[in-house]
This record gives structure tokens, C-alpha cells and sequence, in this order.
């Protein structure tokens, strides 16, 4: 059935920006590839430049590009779902576990799935790079995170598009002028604050109305738990074995990180920037990156530098995205003890020491237990497995498509990629540090972030698969309704909304069990399992 | 029996892009060949649905007096249908008495395109694509051309027929006439008129109409339009509209009141609230003294009226708790005020007793006039919400029930009610486009069930489309949903009528989903009535205890719901109306109740009452009857063993009743003192034996946080308990008595012994006060142990480990609690 295009969507001026890479310009041509993405912190002149890029080599092909900015992006499924959409590859902020797990009628037509199965795809010869078959080249990790299983057999829909990559940034140079320490664990972390609001600098910023706290949530409560529970966790089991209960939400890493966000976020410890509940995100950012905001320290991603290469002069900034400090009371899952006393936070600072200049045993530390914190150590929060192309099931292009997604992994594609991003890479094997296109595109704080992101574990790995987080709504890190964590912590005591870590573990269990026999319909899960 | 699952199949359609009423791109010669078939009036069809649960080409429809109901025909076209047209034709009973053409309503069903699912909805019986909702009149169908059928595409056509409240019962049978282009189909049709009235309407609704909405759909909101819809919505549907038509016309309130007052529909009317709760005016009292002033020990006006004063207040907002406290006490100090003047007045000094006269008595019960909140934070907001009015689905477990009606018991004049919006979805009721048709007609049903005062719909009438910049035209006959949360659709919320302007009609058009609303409005009148008859029946028997007809349906409640998840088998909601009338007519007519007990030697004893001169027999056997209070009472013991059916025939006053039940299985017993060996409890709680039952010592268990919130105390009864497989418990009843300090809540599962299956499936979830003694009672238990991924080996009953202190957003563990739990009750399921 031809599908209908919907061109007043267009111009009601929901999406923004439009640019044709073809001669034959935008609109309802049938020969052009239309590709709609995305544009947020990562841009789409990598999108421009790789459709240039693939134009050399198929000057016959037009395509049309049409980008979505801010949360627009929320609007690429009710298209897909309508049936009434002409463009081939969506480029998005969407993990679509949910389209993967459903089929669904469009039109008359009933479709598995309403995105393209690629998983034969992924297995072809990618006739951009010497044959090689992106199931060969993409991160194992990654490949495992955008798969499904359905009947035994894991297969793929999705193409990842960026290698994601969040943390604590810090600048550099209020580092360094100040003397204050890059930490290595959490304790270390609310110490090094401390000695910051002591000297009149402002340890933490965020953006309260867009926060990126949830970040240290996921990576906190991955060190703490181990990815082995954590992966039962995104299965929907709770620590007792049974699954889909609300009981989910009870692990002990969930308290756990709640106490040191709680130092972090409370009044009394006034760390964090006085305007976190007014500064925008964009504004957020700029308090890290120029240092006459005296600020330290910021949860973010590494699509920062383009705004940085944007704004700044490159002799201007000098920020670092650290390792994500371990969470200290991760020494109660150690198997290490002294009499009765678990490991001191100064000796779990020099274990750590150690696992960074690539020791592989610490003199007293069991085998274990030096492992346990080395995969904590290399846990990164990423959400590369959310930032994917996809092809509509029923496009009429789906060969120029898949082309197209071919030469974007390509060894061409991520080197126009890397430099459009000022940086920023893909999970595709690429040798990015010494690439004579790549490397220097690449500054020293990118090269960081790719050397941590290329070699870490990511904490949200299996994030939001099953259906009681994809459909359910379930989420690790913060509430669908009723008090949020930054209104629980950040809060004078005397506001109503205020509790403490355990006040508000305890809450979110409650909030949830009220509502969990609707969330488990909606979910489509059965409790119990 | 398959239950209307479809299955979309390609069909020769896909290559045209025909509508319902446009050609198709591939013409075929028009010579009217249509397959027909029927279906249930609660099964909607798709356009291009192919494979549906269907009947004969007949109509079928059983009815009381005072009730309308629906046939159903599909006609699917093989080949191109230039006109249809069905045709009535008079119905008669044996004797020559007519049905009345005026009495029957033929509807074309029309189509609109579902392009996106509703939200949340993921019932695939109903896909994107065309579903019909909209109802337009033959007539009218025909005088606008669009009596046309696309080759290969289904056309539903809804039959109505009314019997009025003095209609002769019987079955009314005739031919109506299907002409498609040069063919002529002969459509038999049957009516069957049971012989009880049940044209007075019970419960209460508000369904609001949106009078600036009118506007856009048909170019005319002026009061007028306003009363059409009103009155519409009031003697077709049988559902009140809200506000009044002129509410605010304050001169002629009382007359516009009255004008309503004897009309067997009205039940509830909305009075006006302040424009703003903090800058008070003086319509509260104006309204309620009005009112008051004017009521007559016949005539108390307060009794249908409510407040609405607030839409689903956010809780943790602090504006929000200090505007619902405002409202809260604005309302009662009205009240006040009224019954101050009232008695300053000596108002009531013509009545024996004056202040204290019945009548006095029964107008001040009346000033409590529900205050209705669509809310169901009843633990957060207690008393300050009068009357909670949660979404349907909070009234899914025994716990949140026991809230609600714990509340109205406890409130002077409260009630409970329910309301249905965007929210829920399917797999609960709901009024969606793209859902089934049933479950808002089953909703009825449990609306009776669990004793639930009224119902609301928050608009009937969206015509607009809403949009972040401000509502704009729409095609209010094309467009399925009319708004968008987010980006996401909500196909049908918001509007159940469609604008007669459109068809130059000057009332508007009705729709499946509300005459699915009307049907189950009569479904619950239907059980009011049986209702009435067994309170009277009580009396006249001098029973001790009033039969309730919960009790008399529980079998039937059983089949058609669990919780407020519905069943999807059309066929068992008719089964059940069928039933539930003829036991109402048995009960009207020949004063005929019937109840069975556990008898001696494992026999049941079936007790029957019926009319003095009535014959009754059981299974052919003619009974003989002892006299009992103004009639007679029948008594025969048998065993459930040796029967299959219960067939009843009463002969009355010449006429000849009978009906079929099915054999409720025997109720077994337990008792929990024997069976010690096979019961057990969690870590540190013990089980021992008492008097009665058991004695349960229940410990909670600390440790860390992770580990206090995932212990659970609890009891289980190893499957030794039961002489029948937990698959096979259809109900289980137990007495618990908590002797301890703390209310404790607990949930009946059915669980396994893996580390996956151990805490289980639930079956409900219960509270027993400190203190207290609850009857527990579970339903279908059978579901929930088919529903383990595992071999189900025990019904457990959990408690929480830890209790939440809302005022300190803290837990802590439980005190040590003693709980009795007597005999286990249990029936099998039926085959």
C-alpha cells in the first residue's frame, strides 16, 4: 500500500531545520531517500556531511533530510505508527525495545514488527568496508544491548549511530589552580566538595528542570551490585528471586547511592550551585565549562564539546570527564575484612590507584575482590544502545536505507562522522587514537572519553529491555509521579516534600507497590513472573 | 466457543483504497450480493475484518419492558453494493399484538479510521484501520447516499428495539426485508419481551456536556442546542448530562428541576459551584436552600443533586491540599448555614416532631450532598474528598474496595463512585474506539457487585480539536481522537455523540460505545429490580436474612469478572442477562426465590418460595409445598453428585416459568486442625493449633534495607489442604481474626516452591483492622494457579514486613502479630 505522506506535519513547523543533500530538493519525490533525525547535543552536520559523503559514491540517489529538534524527537513513533510516513531511516533517542517486542496493524496490514528486521543485515558484507559485516565490527557489548530474542534467535533492528558516553566532568584548571584532587571514590568525592566550598569555589552544578543526576544513579548502584544482579534487575527480578514484583526496587545499591546523592543534593551541605532550579541545561553546561563560574564539577556527556568548539576558544576550557568515583559502601560487598572492620576508604583509594596504572592484584585484596572493584572501576553510563537509526517496515527504499546505515559504520563514515562531532565516536572497531582523519579531530578531552568509554562496562547495558521498564514505565533512577529525588534532598527541611535517603527508598518501594498490579497491565507482564 | 478474536487477513480490498462510503478504485457490476450474518451487539467489527464469532442472518433480541436492545447485522459485499437498505416490518406476538414500528430503530454503523492505537492499548483484536463507532439512522443513511458497500468490506447495521414499560410480554416474531441493489434477503427476527419493568433507572451518572464545544460541531451552543443534547443523552441513553439545562438561570432552577423530577432516568443532577472557592459567593447556599426550602417529605430535591468541585487534584501540591480543604469546608459550611436558616424558620413546625419529624430528618440526611473528586488518593486525602470517585480499575482489589466504602460508611451522605477517561486501557474497561464493546457493559455489573453509587464520563461531546496552541476545527465524523497527551492519541475519550449538524439532523447521533453505556445502565437496573423484589420477597416470607442478589449472580459475576478485568465471551454476558431476568420475572410474577445450603450427610438443600397457588417443580419433580408467611415454602434435598442442572418450572396464575442453573459445586470444608502437617510459616513465625483453626504467630524479620522489604511473613496451606487441585478452586473463604494492635494487609497467592514461583500469583489482596475479624472471600482462585510459571503447591497468605509512615516517609518493622485463621471454605471450579 503506498503510504501517505504527511506533509502538513511539515509545515505546522514542528520540526526544525531542513536540508536537502540532493539536487532534486525535499518533498514527496519517490526516488529520495528521506531521512528524519534527531538534533540535540550530538548535531546532525554528521548526518549533512555523511549524506555528501555517500552522494560521491551514488550522485543518482537524492536525499532528503528533515531534523527534529529538542523533544520532537517523540514524535518519530506516532509516525512510524500511523503507517502515513515516507521516511526511510529514523535517527533517534529511542532504544525501541517496546516496537521490538509487538507487532502491530498499520493500514489494513499486521507487521511483527514495525521496524525492519536487519538482523540478516548486520551478518552482510558491507561493500564500504572491504566486506566487512557490522556484527564483526560493532562493540560485542553493544551488539548484545541491541538485540532481542524472540523464539531463540537473537536478531536486530536497530544501528547505533554515537558511542554515548556520560560522567562527572570536572574543569581542569579550577582543579589544578585549586589543589583539589581528582576522586576515587565517594567519600573522596563529598571530601574533595567540601575542600572546594572551603575555598569559595561551587563543587556541583545541574540544571534541576533537565538533570543528568540519573546518571550517577545507574552507575553507582551498577558498582555497588555487580552487572551479574544488575542484569537480573533490568529482567525485572527482585534480589529475592522472585520477578515483577515491586520488591525490584528494593536493592540495597539503591539506598546506598540514594545516601551520596543525598550528601551532594543537601541544604545543609550547600554543594550544589545555588541556581541549579533556574539554569536551563545549555546554561548548566556553560557554568562548567567557563571558569569564571568557579564551578567544579557537573554531570554530563560528552556532546559537550561541541558546544565548547562553538563557543569557546580551545586555549579557553579545559575540562576532563572522570571516572565515576566508586561508591565507597561498596567495601560491605567485599569479601575483605580487618577483624570485623570492612576496608577503609583509604585503602580502597590506593586499590583503585592501582587498578588505573593496570595492576592486576593488590598485596591483601583477594582476587575477587580486586575484580569486583576493577569491573566497578571501568563502569561507564552510556546510553549508545538508545541512540540508533532505524528503517520503517513498510518504506518502499529499504535497500538504499540499509546502504546508507553500510556506509555510515564504514571506516569513511565514522571518520565523517568523528570530525562533523568535533570528536565523538562510534561502538564500531576503528582505530579513532591514531586515524590521520579522526585522532585529530579528536582533543584530548574527547580522546579521554573515548579511552573510557572503549574500555568500560556499560551500567545501563540491558537498561529498560524488558517490558516492565520499556512498557511499564519502571525506571531505576527517578519517579513517573509523586516526589522526585531532587525535591526529596535538595529541599529546606521544613518543605513537605523533603526526606531523607532511607525516607525516600522507602517511598519509591511504597509509590510503586501502590501502583504496581496498572503498571504490570500496562507493562503486559505477569507478577510473579 | 471462540471469543471474537479476529484475525486480519489480506484481502482483494488492499488494492483499492476505498472507504465506507467512497467507490472503489476496482468496480465491480453492483448486483447486491452481501453475505449476512449476525453477531453479538456487543461485538464491534471491523471494516475488514474477516473472521468474527457470528450467527445466522436473523435477529435476536431478549429485552424487559422499559428497556432498549440491539441486533446486530454484518453484511460484508462480494462485489460492489451501489444501495442497501433494511426494511422493518411489524413484529407480532401469537395473539396479533404488535411491537410497534415506532419501537424500532435501524442504524447504519459508520466507520472511522483508527490510525494510531490508543495509548497504552495493546488489545490487538482491535488494530488501526476502520472501526465503527458512529450510529446513523437508515434513513438518513439513505437520504445522504451512503447506504454503499465496497466490495469485500464489512457493513454493520445496529437494530434497535424499545419496549415500552407496558409492553406485552412474549416473543415477537416477523420478517424484515434486506434489499442490496437486485437482491431482496428475508431476515428473520425474533423479539422476546421478559415480563418485568425495569424502565426506572438505579445508581447515579454524570456525563458532562461541553455546551462551548457545541459550537464547534454544530455551529450552535446556545441553550437550546445545550437541552437537546441533555435530553438526548437522558431518554435515549438513560444517562444524566451534569449540569441542568439553564443551571444557572437560578429563577427558574426549582421549575427546570421539576420538569425533569418524574422522569424515570433522572437521578442526578450537578449543582453549581463557586467561580472561585477563595472569594466566596453565595451560590452554595443560594442552590441548597432553594432546594431545601421547597422539598416535601415526598419530594426531597437534595437527594439526586451532587457537587463536582474538582477534577483529579495532584497530590504533594501544596496549593492543591490548601484548595481542596478550602472547597471541602466552603461545602459544609453551606450546608450548615441551611439548615440553620431552616430551623430559624421553623420550617418544619407543621410536622409532627417538628425539628425532629421524620420528615426533618430525612431533609437534613439530605443536605449531605455528595461532593464528588475524581480521585482515588483516598490515604492521602481522607476526609477532606467527600465523595471519591477513583478510576475504575482502583476498585480491582478487596483492599482498595474496603477503602473506599470504609470511607462513604463513614462519611454523613458519602458515596463512591467510579469514572473511565484516558485512563484506564485495556485489559480494563474502558470507552476507546479501538476496544472492545463489552467491557464497559460488564463495568455495570461490577459496578453492582461491589455496591458502587454512581458513574461519570467527563465529556460526551468533544468537537474540536485541542491543540498546544488552543482548540481548532476537526473532522468531527473522521477524527478518532481529540487531543493529544504528548504525541499520543486517545481514540473516542472525550466524545460518545457525534453532531447531528453534519446530516442536518436536529438531535445528534448516538454510537456503539454509548449505547454499550446505555445497555449496561439497563443491565444494572435490570439487577436493582431483582433486587427490590427480593427485599419485598423478605418481608412476605419473614426470611431472616434479606436475599442479596449478588449472592443469587455470584456463579454468573464469577464468569463475567475477576477484579474489574472483564471477560471477552459476549456469549456469557447474554447467558447471564438471561438468566438474571428470568429469576427477576419468576420473582415478579409468581413471588418465586430459591437459595441452596450445605444439608446433612453431604446433601444440599434447595429451600424454594412461591406464591400461594403456585405449582413449582425441580428437575420434573412436583414439589409440595408447607404454608409460609403470605405464600408458600418448598423445601427438597438432593445431592450434587447425581445432578448435572438445576431445571425449575413454576406454573402461576395460568402462565408457565422455567429456568436452568447451573450446579454451584458443593462447598467443601477444611478443617485446618487436622491438616497442621501440611501448613507452614515463614522464618522465626510459628503455627499451632487453636480452638477453631490455627493460631498464627507472625514475625517480621530485620536486617538491612534490602533485606526488611523483601521478607515476607506468611502462611501457607500446602495443596494437602485442599481434597482438589489449587487449579481447579473456583472460590476459598476463611475467617482471620488479628488480635494484635497494628491493621495488617495481606494478599492470597497461589505460589510454588522454585525460588521464581515462591511468592506466587496474587489472588486478591485483603485488610483485617487491629483488632478485628475479617471473612475472607477469593474468587477464581483457579486463574491465578493457572497463571504460575511453575507447579503451584501452596495458597499463601503474605503480609508486608514493614509498615510506611507517611508523615515521616519512613518504614519500620511490624510488631509480632497473632492472627486466627479459621476453616478454609472452598468450591470447585464447574466443568
Amino acid at each position: 500500500m503506498k503510504t501517505k505522506k504527511i506533509v502538513s506535519l511539515l509545515l505546522a513547523g514542528t520540526l526544525t531545520g531542513s536540508l536537502c543533500a540532493g539536487l532534486a530538493g525535499c518533498g514527496d519525490d519517490a526516488d529520495t531517500l528521506q531521512i528524519t533525525s534527531l538534533n540535540a547535543g550530538y548535531g546532525v552536520q554528521w548526518l549533512y556531511d555523511l549524506a555528501e559523503g555517500y552522494k560521491a559514491h551514488h550522485p543518482e540517489v537524492e536525499i532528503s533530510i528533515e531534523a527534529a529538534a529538542g523533544n520532537e524527537d517523540k514524535k518519530f513513533t506516532d509516525q512510524l505508527e500511523s503507517g502515513e510516513t515516507d521516511v526511510d531511516i529514523y535517527f533517534a533517542r529511542d532504544a525501541m525495545y517496546d516496537y521490538m517486542q509487538r507487532g502491530q496493524s498499520v493500514g489494513g496490514t499486521y507487521y511483527d514488527c514495525l521496524i525492519e528486521d536487519l538482523t540478516d543485515f548486520f551478518k552482510s558484507e558491507n561493500p564500504y568496508d572491504n566486506g566487512k559485516k557490522i556484527v564483526d565490527k560493532i562493540r560485542p557489548d553493544i551488539l548484545e544491548a541491541i538485540s532481542m530474542e524472540k523464539d531463540g534467535v537473537s536478531k536486530q533492528y536497530t544501528v547505533p549511530w554515537v558511542q554515548d558516553a556520560l560522567g562527572i566532568l570536572y574543569n581542569k584548571d579550577i582543579f589544578a589552580e585549586n589543589n583539589l584532587e581528582v576522586p576515587l571514590t565517594t567519600d573522596h568525592m563529598l571530601e574533595v566538595a567540601s575542600d572546594a566550598k572551603g575555598k569559595g569555589l561551587i563543587p556541583f552544578v545541574d540544571s534541576y528542570a533537565d538533570s543528568y543526576l540519573t546518571v550517577l544513579v545507574e552507575d553507582w548502584v551498577t558498582q555497588y551490585e555487580g552487572h551479574e544482579v544488575m542484569e537480573g534487575f533490568w529482567a525485572g527480578y527482585t534480589p529475592s528471586g522472585t520477578r515483577y514484583e515491586p520488591e525490584v526496587l528494593s536493592y540495597q545499591g539503591i539506598l546506598e547511592t540514594y545516601e551520596v546523592l543525598y550528601q551532594m543534593l543537601c541544604t545543609e551541605n550547600g554543594f550544589m550551585d545555588s541556581e541549579c532550579n533556574e539554569l536551563t541545561f545549555t546554561e548548566a553546561q556553560t557554568h562548567i565549562i567557563d571558569k569564571s563560574y568557579k564551578v567544579c564539577m557537573q554531570p554530563n556527556g560528552a556532546w559537550i564539546q561541541r558546544e565548547m568548539e562553538a563557543n569557546y576558544d580551545a586555549s579557553q576550557v579545559n575540562l576532563g570527564m572522570m571516572k565515576t568515583p566508586i561508591i565507597s559502601s561498596i567495601v560491605e560487598k567485599l569479601e575483605y575484612r580487618n577483624g570485623t572492620a570492612y576496608m577503609t576508604d583509604s585503602m580502597l583509594r590506593e586499590v583503585i590507584k592501582a587498578i588505573d596504572n593496570g595492576q592486576t592484584s593488590y598485596d591483601g585484596v583477594s582476587a575477587n575482590d580486586f575484580n569486583r572493584l576493577s569491573e566497578a572501576r571501568n563502569t561507564v553510563y552510556s546510553w549508545t544502545f538508545g541512540h540508533i537509526g532505524y528503517i520503517p517496515v513498510y518504506s518502499d527504499k529499504k535497500d538504499v536505507a540499509k546502504d546508507f546505515l553500510h556506509y555510515m559504520v564504514s571506516d569513511e563514515g565514522q571518520r565523517i562522522f568523528t570530525k562533523a562531532t568535533y570528536g565523538c565516536t562510534q561502538p564500531y572497531e576503528f582505530d579513532y587514537l591514531n586515524d590521520s582523519v579522526t585522532a585529530p579531530a579528536m582533543n584530548e578531552f574527547m580522546k579521554d572519553v573515548y579511552k573510557r568509554v572503549s574500555t568500560s562496562k556499560t551500567a545501563s547495558m540491558e537498561g529498560g529491555k524488558d517490558p516492565l521498564f520499556a512498557i511499564g514505565g519502571v525506571t531505576l533512577a527517578y519517579n513517573w509521579t509523586g516526589t522526585t529525588m531532587i525535591q526529596a534532598f535538595s529541599v529546606a527541611h521544613t518543605e513537605p516534600t523533603y526526606m531523607t535517603a532511607q525516607g525516600f527508598y522507602d517511598y519509591r518501594i511504597k509509590l510503586y507497590r501502590d501502583q504496581w498490579d496498572t503498571i504490570c497491565t500496562t507493562a503486559g507482564v505477569k507478577r510473579g513472573g | 466457543m471462540k471469543n471474537g478474536k479476529r484475525v486480519l487477513a489480506l484481502s482483494t480490498a488492499l488494492f483499492c483504497t476505498a472507504s465506507a462510503i467512497g467507490l472503489s478504485a476496482c468496480k465491480k457490476e453492483a448486483d447486491g450480493s452481501v453475505q449476512i450474518r449476525s453477531a453479538y451487539s456487543t461485538l464491534k467489527i471491523m471494516q475488514s475484518d474477516t473472521d468474527f464469532v457470528s450467527g445466522d442472518a436473523n435477529i435476536n433480541v431478549q429485552l424487559a419492558k422499559g428497556e432498549t436492545e440491539s441486533g446486530q447485522l454484518i453484511l460484508t459485499a462480494q462485489g460492489d453494493v451501489g444501495a442497501f437498505e433494511l426494511i422493518e416490518s411489524d413484529l407480532s406476538l401469537a395473539d396479533g399484538t404488535k411491537f410497534g414500528l415506532d419501537n424500532i430503530d435501524i442504524n447504519v454503523q459508520k466507520y472511522i479510521n483508527v490510525r494510531q492505537k490508543t495509548s497504552g492499548n495493546r488489545n490487538e483484536a482491535y488494530p488501526t484501520g476502520y472501526t465503527p463507532d458512529m450510529l446513523l439512522p437508515m434513513a438518513t443513511c439513505i437520504e445522504y447516499g451512503e447506504n454503499k458497500i465496497a466490495d469485500g468490506q464489512n457493513q454493520g447495521l445496529t437494530v434497535e428495539f424499545t419496549a415500552g414499560k407496558d409492553a406485552k410480554a412474549g416473543v415477537y416474531t416477523g420478517t424484515f426485508t434486506l434489499k442490496a441493489d437486485k437482491q431482496t434477503y428475508q431476515i428473520p427476527v425474533s423479539v422476546e419481551v421478559w415480563d418485568i419493568d425495569i424502565s426506572k433507572c438505579y445508581g447515579k451518572t454524570w456525563f458532562g456536556i461541553e455546551q462551548g464545544q457545541l459550537l464547534w460541531g454544530e455551529m450552535d451552543n446556545s441553550d437550546e442546542m445545550y437541552k437537546t443534547y441533555y435530553d438526548t443523552l437522558l431518554n435515549e441513553y438513560k444517562s444524566c448530562g451534569g449540569m441542568l439545562p439553564n443551571t444557572y438561570d437560578f429563577d427558574n432552577f426549582l421549575a427546570t428541576v421539576d420538569s425533569y423530577w418524574d422522569n424515570p432516568n433522572f437521578t442526578t443532577f450537578e449543582l453549581p459551584t463557586p467561580k472561585s472557592w477563595y472569594t466566596m459567593d453565595s451560590v452554595l447556599f443560594d442552590y441548597l436552600y432553594l432546594l431545601a426550602s421547597n422539598s416535601t417529605p415526598v419530594k426531597l430535591y437534595l437527594e439526586k443533586a451532587v457537587f463536582y468541585p474538582f477534577d483529579e487534584p495532584q497530590v504533594g501540591k501544596e496549593e492543591v491540599d490548601d484548595r481542596m480543604g478550602v472547597i471541602s469546608l466552603q461545602i459544609q459550611s453551606a450546608k450548615d448555614q441551611v439548615w440553620e436558616k431552616l430551623v430559624s424558620e421553623d420550617f418544619f413546625a407543621e410536622y409532627d416532631g417538628g425539628v425532629n419529624s421524620e420528615f426533618a430528618l430525612a431533609l437534613k440526611e439530605s443536605l449531605n450532598v455528595p461532593s464528588i473528586v475524581t480521585s482515588p488518593d483516598v490515604d492521602y486525602w481522607g476526609d477532606t474528598i467527600h465523595t471519591y470517585c477513583p478510576p475504575v480499575q482502583y476498585y480491582e482489589t478487596a483492599i482498595n474496595r474496603l477503602k473506599y466504602s470504609e470511607h462513604r460508611a463513614n462519611t454523613p451522605g458519602g458515596e463512591q463512585w467510579f469514572y473511565t477517561c484516558m485512563q484506564p486501557q485495556y485489559p480494563y474497561p474502558s470507552h476507546h474506539i479501538d476496544d472492545y464493546l463489552i467491557g464497559s457493559r460488564v463495568m455495570r455489573w461490577t459496578q453492582k457487585a461491589y455496591d458502587i453509587d454512581g458513574y461519570l464520563y467527563w465529556a460526551v461531546n468533544l468537537y474540536s480539536l485541542a491543540t498546544d496552541a488552543g482548540n481548532t476545527p476537526t473532522d468531527v465524523y473522521g477524527e478518532p481522537s481529540r487531543f493529544y497527551y504528548g504525541s499520543q492519541s486517545f481514540n473516542g475519550d472525550g466524545f460518545l455523540f457525534y453532531p447531528g449538524k453534519g446530516y442536518n439532523s436536529k438531535t445528534p447521533f448516538g454510537s456503539l460505545r454509548l449505547d454499550a453505556l446505555r445497555d449496561g445502565q439497563e443491565d444494572y437496573n435490570l439487577l436493582c429490580t431483582y433486587q427490590d423484589e427480593l427485599d419485598r420477597l423478605a418481608v412476605k416470607y419473614g426470611m431472616e436474612k434479606t436475599p442479596s442478589v449478588d449472592d443469587v449472580m455470584a456463579l454468573a459475576y464469577g464468569d463475567l469478572f475477576t477484579g474489574v478485568y472483564y471477560t471477552t465471551d459476549d456469549s456469557v454476558l447474554f447467558k447471564a442477562r438471561e438468566n438474571l431476568a428470568k429469576k427477576a420475572v419468576l420473582a415478579h410474577k409468581a413471588d418465586f426465590y430459591y437459595e441452596t445450603n450445605a444439608g446433612a450427610n453431604g446433601n444440599t438443600d434447595a429451600t424454594f418460595y412461591a406464591k400461594a397457588g403456585a405449582d413449582v417443580y425441580f428437575n420434573g419433580e412436583k414439589l409440595t409445598g408447607a404454608v409460609c408467611g403470605d405464600g408458600l415454602k418448598f423445601i427438597k434435598s438432593f445431592s450434587v453428585a447425581s445432578l448435572n442442572s438445576l431445571d425449575i418450572k413454576v406454573v402461576c396464575d395460568g402462565q408457565e416459568y422455567a429456568f436452568s442453573d447451573s450446579l454451584g459445586e458443593s462447598e467443601m470444608i477444611s478443617d485446618l486442625t487436622t491438616k497442621l502437617s501440611v501448613i507452614s510459616a515463614s522464618e522465626g513465625s510459628e503455627v499451632s493449633a487453636s480452638e477453631d483453626g490455627v493460631s498464627l504467630k507472625l514475625v517480621s524479620k530485620g536486617g538491612n534495607a534490602q533485606e526488611m522489604q523483601n521478607f515476607v511473613p506468611r502462611v501457607d496451606f500446602g495443596k494437602d489442604v485442599f481434597s482438589i487441585a489449587l487449579t481447579e478452586l473456583q472460590t476459598v473463604k476463611f475467617t482471620i481474626q488479628n488480635t494484635s494492635s497494628d491493621t495488617r494487609d495481606f494478599t492470597v497467592r497461589i505460589a510454588g516452591n522454585t525460588p521464581q514461583t515462591k511468592l506466587g500469583i496474587a489472588v486478591d489482596t485483603f485488610r483485617v483492622k487491629a483488632g478485628e475479624t475479617l471473612e475472607v472471600v477469593c474468587t477464581n482462585v483457579y486463574k491465578s494457579a493457572s497463571a504460575l510459571n511453575g507447579t503451584p503447591t501452596v495458597l499463601s497468605v503474605q503480609f508486608s514486613n514493614v509498615k510506611f509512615d507517611e508523615s515521616t516517609n519512613t518504614s519500620s518493622l511490624y510488631a509480632d502479630a497473632v492472627l486466627l485463621i479459621s476453616n478454609i471454605v472452598y468450591t470447585k471450579r464447574s466443568a
